[in-house]
């Protein structure tokens, strides 16, 4: 077990957390299913040192080199017929912000959500979020929220062309960090928020928008029907992206933002 | 068809000796009618979901058949991702517990699975669209 990986062990004691530790793994997100089909129970936590086919939104990979960032993926079962789904990925890009906004403590730093779950420092994304339920009928029978942030990554180990878009917490501050440390930190946030997703979810919502590049922003939004460009108002209580354009108010679920300058 | 589009319809009508009219969009069918005696009244009669393909015949007999409903607001996919085949095509046998398709909100997948085995009769949706709570996706003939 890599060095820093090491304090999950005493985490795993203590909490509700299950820890599954993998040197190298197709994607934990498919890992998690697989476990999550097989009746897994929740808060069992994927955890891999390397991905070979780590996955982003539609298929898309996700930088996944060993040794240096967290990929890791929560299975979840949620039973509270209130439970606010929609904000789950929300919740956790705000989990990741939150801890690496503590473990940073210090450096100059710009930090922010960008919608739907992004975590982007000085402008450049270090966290993603992709979670995947499955349905039986009408409720989840279980969700899998994948994690991945870039820690201690190089900018060596980022290719050229991901150079302007992608980052680390490493090469933004000049420091190395625990990867066991930030993930026990993601992870009490995340226990938080989760369980005001099953009553009242208006502090994240509260939280995201405060602490977001994307409220207030120029965006353009490229969706499946096409692109819609306006400013960025509001997120709804869904976690609905609310962009005021030319048009009128259009509330947008899926999408790939951009800023505009 | 949103509640504006129904609202707007309503006021087209107002100012018209119309007393029934009814409309087919984005695979769903509003029919409104005015009562004579309560002018400016109106009342929704239907607003049910219809298929999109081919319209349906006086004879065709769906009572059979198993329809699969979207459980959350979001953006329908066929497929896990664009370069992927579609998880099932019209004819495609699938089993109970077999993904259908995936609905898309703030970047949370729902894979969305039958409930029944049997063969996909209809797709409703266009890849790609946005669905509304409860909106059908897929006619199943169950076997």
């Amino acid at each position: 077990m890599p060095k820093d990986l090491q304090c999950l062990a005493q985490i795993q004691e203590k909490t509700e957390f299950t820890f599954l530790l993998y040197r190298s793994i197709d994607s934990t997100n498919s890992e998690a299913k697989r476990l999550a089909e097989r009746s897994c129970p929740e808060w069992t936590v994927v955890i891999a040192d390397a991905q070979r086919s780590g996955r982003g939104r539609h298929g898309r990979s996700w930088l996944s080199p060993e040794g240096v960032n967290i990929y890791m993926s929560i299975i979840l079962r949620p039973s509270a017929s209130t439970f606010h789904y929609n904000l789950i990925g929300l919740a956790a890009g705000l989990s990741v912000l939150e801890a690496v906004r503590e473990t940073v403590k210090g450096t100059k730093k710009e930090l922010y959500c960008k919608w739907p779950n992004d975590v982007v420092f000085n402008s450049k994304k270090i966290s993603g979020v992709l979670s995947e339920a499955g349905f039986k009928g009408s409720r989840p029978d279980y969700i899998v929220v994948g994690v991945g942030v870039n820690v201690n990554m190089t900018r060596e180990q980022i290719p050229v062309e991901l150079r302007g878009a992608a980052t680390s917490l490493a090469i933004e501050t000049g420091e190395r960090y625990n990867r066991g440390l930030l993930i026990k930190e993601i992870l009490g946030n995340f226990r938080g928020y989760y369980s005001m997703l099953e009553t009242d979810s208006t502090l994240i919502v509260k939280r995201w928008s405060e602490n977001s590049l994307t409220i207030s922003s120029r965006v353009r939004a490229y969706t499946h029907e096409g692109v819609i460009e306006g400013v960025a108002v509001a997120i709804d209580e869904r976690g609905f992206l609310v962009i005021h354009t030319d048009g009128g108010m259009r509330k947008v679920s899926s999408a790939d933002i951009i800023h505009l300058r | 068809m949103n509640l504006d589009e129904i609202k707007a319809l309503i006021d087209l009508l107002k100012d018209t000796d119309i007393s029934e009219i009814q409309i087919e969009k984005e695979g769903v069918r509003v029919k409104l009618r005015r009562e004579r005696h309560l002018s400016h009244t109106f009342e929704v009669l239907e607003r049910q979901a219809v298929p999109k393909e081919e319209p349906k015949t006086e004879q065709e007999d769906t009572g059979h058949l198993v329809t699969v409903t979207s459980p959350i607001v979001g953006t329908f996919y066929r497929a896990p991702s664009p370069d992927s085949e579609p998880f099932v095509e019209v004819g495609s046998k699938v089993r109970k517990g077999q993904v259908l398709c995936i609905i898309e909100a703030m970047k949370l997948m729902n894979e969305i699975e039958s409930e029944v085995d049997g063969v996909v009769v209809r797709i409703l949706v266009e890849n790609g669209q946005p669905v509304e709570y409860g909106e059908p996706l897929f006619l199943i003939e169950p076997q």
